[in-house]
């Protein structure tokens, strides 16, 4: 009868029992973190559960707020359930009647901080 | 199980080295962990570049020289204490409007703007009609909302057979004296349409052709086309199509391109985004709509079909001289012209204007014969809102008239 499998010329140690735990519990870690890895990669969607939708959805109605031309220069603030936005108007350089309007939203129970800078036109 | 007593050198030095690996691999995936985070970092990112190209563009559109400003890099720093947000910007004419492409540094967000002028001083009389001595007659249901610069020697609300004026008198406040000459076209689009009728095409199109090119490429395609109807063709961008005689029909797809040529016919039904620029004549076919920013330009004769919708402008540079048995253009009843329209020579003119119309001479046709200086069944309507061709001039703000890409 023909050999199907060609044993191997020289002879491999074999591994010690520590060995074989210690690399199945290894392999064991790394399969558990992949599988939640791909579990939160399939199920995220993006941005839209986070609550970081609901701050960038309200520094856009207060960016309209303040951009209406009814506010002057200076700085401003607005308090809200996930923390506070400090709005500012300055002149934009030479340009009389451009303004810069800056929002800076500082998130509770998080380091960071949402900014928004833009260039509205306000002839009044 | 035998036991061995000792572990080999060669075992924990490789043990060691997998694990190494395998712990930056750990790393790695627990990067991905928070991938809310990523998205959303990704998502404020473009959110900030779409900002600034938006402050650009608000920018430009109040103060229009800011575009001496841009670096040779074609690049714009809008604040000096921001270094991301400096925005990539090119701004060069696209038939009679001005096409402002801007964006980010990294290439990720785009965004292309034909702008027109906003109504301001050159567009300040809805009706502009040369003072050619005779008073100006305005009969049927004639309408001139805003103010009107008309012959010193005024307005007659008139009739014409048995057909009275029966729309609303201007105020007299509102009524100016105009000048015994039309003002002319900006030198530099005069030139740029001379270029255009001139260029040498860089291919030839045939049947069922498409053509595109973006307006952030930087290339103009310039195709020339030989039949007398286009039909089933698309083309999409900043393309220059060059024709002598041709026939537009209603399957043809056109979004923002230039058609140049002798004799331009545009068929019932067409709808699209076009600047046409004819040295002979154009027509204008029944039920065309011509989306903003689009225009007709002629240097001979130009005729507007019923329930045609031209939004951008129709301009007749007529050079010749007058026949008053011939208009130069025609406009019909129910058509509709949103913009700038602007006549030399003879003009049959009905219908509504919205925005603003500077007529060389007014006749109107019957059987009969014609009636010279008399405006019949037409509405001259003032809107803030129309964004006009550069035709007149670049002074004053702009006005998107377009978003493409």
């Amino acid at each position: 009868m023909k050999k199907i499998f060609k044993m191997p010329a020289r002879e491999l140690p074999a591994s010690t029992l520590v060995e074989v735990l210690a690399a199945s519990i290894i392999f064991l870690v790394i399969f558990v973190l992949s599988l939640e890895t791909v579990v939160r990669i399939t199920s995220a969607e993006p941005i839209k559960s986070h609550r970081y939708l609901l701050v960038t959805d309200e520094m856009e109605t207060l960016r309209k707020k303040y951009s209406s031309g009814e506010y002057r220069p200076g700085t401003y603030s607005e308090q809200h359930d996930w923390g506070t936005v400090t709005v500012t108007i300055e002149k934009y350089g030479r340009y009389h009647d451009i303004y810069v309007l800056t929002l800076d939203a500082a998130i509770n129970n998080t380091l960071r901080n949402l900014e928004s800078v833009t260039l509205f036109e306000n002839e009044s | 199980m035998k036991r061995r007593a000792d572990i080999s050198g060669s075992v924990l030095p490789v043990v060691i080295v997998v694990s190494v690996i395998m712990a930056l691999l750990i790393l790695g995936l627990l990067s991905l962990w928070d991938i809310n985070y990523l998205y959303f970092s990704r998502h404020n990112y473009i959110r900030k570049q779409r900002e600034h190209i938006e402050s650009f563009y608000t920018l430009y559109c109040s103060y229009p020289e800011v575009a001496r400003e841009i670096a040779p890099d074609s690049t714009f720093l809008l604040y000096a204490e921001i270094p991301e947000s400096r925005v990539k910007v090119r701004i060069e004419p696209w038939g009679l409007y001005d096409a402002v492409c801007v964006s980010s540094l990294c290439g990720k967000v785009k965004s292309v703007r034909l702008m027109g002028l906003e109504a301001g001083r050159l567009h300040e009389n809805t009706l502009w009609y040369r003072d050619l001595g005779s008073s100006l007659t305005l009969t049927g249901k004639t309408e001139v909302t805003g103010g009107a610069a008309v012959t010193s020697s005024g307005i007659i609300y008139g009739q014409i057979q048995s057909v009275f004026f029966s729309g609303t008198e201007l105020p007299t406040a509102l009524i100016t004296v105009s000048g015994d000459e039309l003002p002319a076209g900006d030198d530099i689009l005069l030139s740029l349409i001379e270029g255009l009728f001139g260029r040498e095409p860089d291919e030839r199109i045939t049947d069922g052709h498409s053509v595109r090119s973006g307006f952030h490429d930087g290339n103009t395609v310039c195709v020339e086309f030989a039949d007398s109807v286009m039909s089933g063709y698309s083309i999409e961008g900043k393309v220059v199509v060059q024709v002598d005689r041709v026939r537009i029909d209603s399957t043809c797809r056109i979004n923002n391109a230039l058609i140049t040529g002798n004799y331009i016919e545009v068929e019932e039904g067409v709808k699209g985004v076009l600047q046409i620029f004819a040295r002979d004549s154009v027509t204008v076919g029944r039920g065309v709509v011509m989306d903003f920013p689009s225009g007709v330009y002629s240097e001979g004769k130009i005729t507007l079909g019923e329930e045609s919708v031209i939004n951008g402008y129709v301009i007749n540079n007529f050079g010749g001289e007058k026949d008053m048995m011939n208009a130069n253009t025609v406009k019909a009843r129910s058509s509709k012209i949103r913009g700038l329209y602007y006549s030399r020579g003879v003009s049959q003119i009905q219908g509504i204007i919205t925005g603003a119309a500077f007529i060389d001479e007014a006749v109107y046709y019957t059987p009969e014969g014609y009636y010279r200086n008399l405006i019949y069944d037409a509405a001259f309507i003032d809107h803030a809102q129309v964004p006009y061709p550069l035709w007149l001039g670049r002074e004053g703000k702009r006005r998107p008239a377009a978003w493409t890409d």
